[in-house]
């Protein structure tokens, strides 16, 4: 965890505006637990407005429901913490849809929220861990490049992965 | 996902190798035919060292994947009753079960488990070996033999050969003979063996001990894929035959295993440096009980013990080695962590499946439950396959080459 949000003052608040004008006011013992925030606090010092031209509002706000869920299980004590932060994580990607993992994956991305990308894209793993490759083509928007003989040579060495 | 087919996605690659990380090899070797870029994207990864930690350290820390263990059992097969009963010899054979437990929903009384059968890769080439025939190849008998795992890899360990085995990367390979071949020659040296990981040096080694007529430790290192003869210091004679044959867990490069003497119950545990190469003795927080069992747990090695008496009311204690002494002082000290008022039936600690979830044994071969540390619940564990197990052990799926060099 972050080292700063203990040794700063824990009730300063941050406003955040994400790209459709939605803000959001948020400790900032929270918000610093993204790697791209805690920069923007300690270069620009004062600075209590950050926009967020990349994230859109919806999206923001599932990133801060998991850091504040984050900051606060973090502050009670040690014991038996991670395990209740494992808990919660499972909860709050198990019904996540396709189109929700994937923004919020990018919006995690983009603020540098180390842990929640380490989370979903956990989540993406096991969402795809089991499909074939065309299925995973279509998903990830690509097209085979391989010339003829090429994919079969590659099935042929790897045969116990299709299996 | 019902959108699945209508919708897209561009992801960075930088994503991609995230998502890569937490993938089972199978599925990396499979996505190999997507295409060129992540074939070869694959291709590097899984031979850069340090993506291969960063995927063991995800398995080992994954939370949306089941949990597996590793179960060998003995099976007998059905004599058909036109086969004249002289031929007893064939009627056994050996089953290598990866049991998958998925602890999706905490609130259910009972745990599912599924199993799926692993084909030994032949290390002599080509193909799979069944239970039998590994043995056979091993030039073992079952109860000569010793498997051990590490970071995905399993060490099976018999008195004349040891093979390393990564059975999600289906290669398998031999180790060189120990430079005393003498020892191998003669059927009644019985080694004890040890197998972990060392950090210091970043290597996996195999640790044998004979001690017969004649005292023998060796170690192999797989980076140099060699056998060195170590001195140790003290005293063999003595000691050594108290060593329990079956090593209980390698934790940060420290091997260690009980010792007792025949029917005599000692206090101590033994350890041994892979790094440092030294032994040392470690006292128990108390006399060792018949049902015992050493486990890392929560980045420690714990001792956790029962009785095992039929009428099961005395609890099952769980203590945890202080951090400071990792095994290394003589003088380590236990913090009891906790203790375990068992239900009816429930007799012997097995090991964890979960950070939090530690699996026991019952009267029976068929009975299992998880307690689980935080809720404090026990909850039944069905394993359809448990009857006439020999070993059951964690294991991780990982990327750790057994052929790896330096």
């Amino acid at each position: 965890m972050s080292s700063s949000s203990t040794t700063t003052t824990t009730t300063r608040l941050l406003m955040l505006k994400a790209s459709d004008g939605v803000t959001f006011e948020v400790e900032e013992a929270v918000a610093t637990k993204l790697g791209a925030i805690n920069n923007m606090v300690e270069e620009e010092g004062s600075e209590d407005l950050i926009c967020l031209p990349n994230v859109n509002g919806k999206f923001l706000g599932m990133v801060l429901e998991w850091c504040k869920k984050h900051a606060n299980n973090n502050t009670n004590s040690d014991k038996g913490n991670d395990e209740v932060n494992k808990w919660w994580d499972k909860e709050f990607v198990m019904d996540l849809d396709q189109n929700t993992l994937y923004h919020l994956l990018m919006a995690a991305d983009y603020l540098s929220g180390t842990e929640l990308v380490d989370l979903l894209t956990e989540k993406v793993a096991s969402m795809i861990r089991g499909k074939k490759v065309e299925e995973i083509r279509e998903t990830f928007k690509i097209k085979s490049d391989f010339l003829p003989g090429q994919e079969e040579e590659i099935r042929k060495k790897n045969s116990w992965a299709f299996e | 996902m019902a959108a699945m087919s209508s919708c897209s996605y561009d992801v960075p690659e930088a994503m991609v190798v995230e998502i890569f990380s937490w993938l089972p090899p199978k599925s990396l070797n499979r996505f190999k035919c997507v295409c060129k870029s992540w074939n070869s994207l694959v291709t590097s990864l899984t031979s850069n060292p340090a993506f291969v930690a960063k995927h063991l350290r995800n398995a080992h820390n994954n939370v949306l994947s089941p949990k597996s263990l590793l179960i060998l059992r003995e099976y007998w097969i059905p004599t058909p009753v036109f086969v004249p009963s002289d031929s007893h010899d064939d009627m056994y054979d050996l089953n290598l079960l990866l049991l998958n437990l998925s602890n999706d929903d905490g609130e259910k009384e009972e745990i599912h488990s599924s199993d799926e059968e692993l084909r030994v890769d032949n290390p002599l080439g080509g193909g799979y070996l069944s239970g039998i025939e590994c043995f056979q190849m091993m030039e073992t008998a079952i109860f000569g033999a010793m498997f051990y795992h590490c970071d995905g890899i399993i060490c099976f360990a018999a008195p004349r050969k040891t093979m390393l085995w990564n059975p999600a990367l289906h290669k398998s390979k031999l180790l060189p003979l120990p430079t005393h071949a003498y020892h191998f020659q003669v059927n009644r040296a019985v080694a004890r063996t040890g197998f972990g990981y060392d950090p210091v040096d970043s290597d996996y080694k195999v640790l044998r001990m004979w001690f017969d007529d004649i005292e023998l430790i060796e170690i192999y290192s797989l980076n140099t894929d060699t056998y060195r003869e170590i001195k140790v210091g003290f005293d063999k004679r003595r000691d050594c035959n108290k060593v329990e044959h079956k090593m209980q867990v390698c934790h940060q490069g420290i091997c260690y295993w009980f010792l007792s003497e025949g029917e005599n119950v000692t206090n101590m545990i033994l350890s041994f440096d892979l790094h440092a190469e030294k032994f040392h003795f470690i006292l128990l927080p108390g006399p060792m009980k018949p049902c015992k069992t050493l486990e890392v747990w929560n980045d420690s090695v714990a001792y956790i013990s029962s009785s095992g008496c039929r009428g099961g009311t005395e609890p099952i204690e769980m203590w945890v080695m202080e951090c400071c002494s990792r095994g290394v002082s003589d003088s380590s000290s236990w913090i009891k962590y906790l203790s375990i008022v068992p239900q009816a039936g429930v007799l012997r600690p097995l090991t964890f499946w979960e950070s939090d979830e530690l699996l026991l044994g019952g009267t029976n071969d068929e009975f299992f439950v998880s307690y689980n540390l935080r809720t404090q619940k026990f909850r039944k564990l069905v394993i359809h396959r448990a009857n006439r197990m020999l070993y059951l052990g964690s294991y991780v799926e990982s990327l750790v080459s057994v052929n790896r060099r330096g």
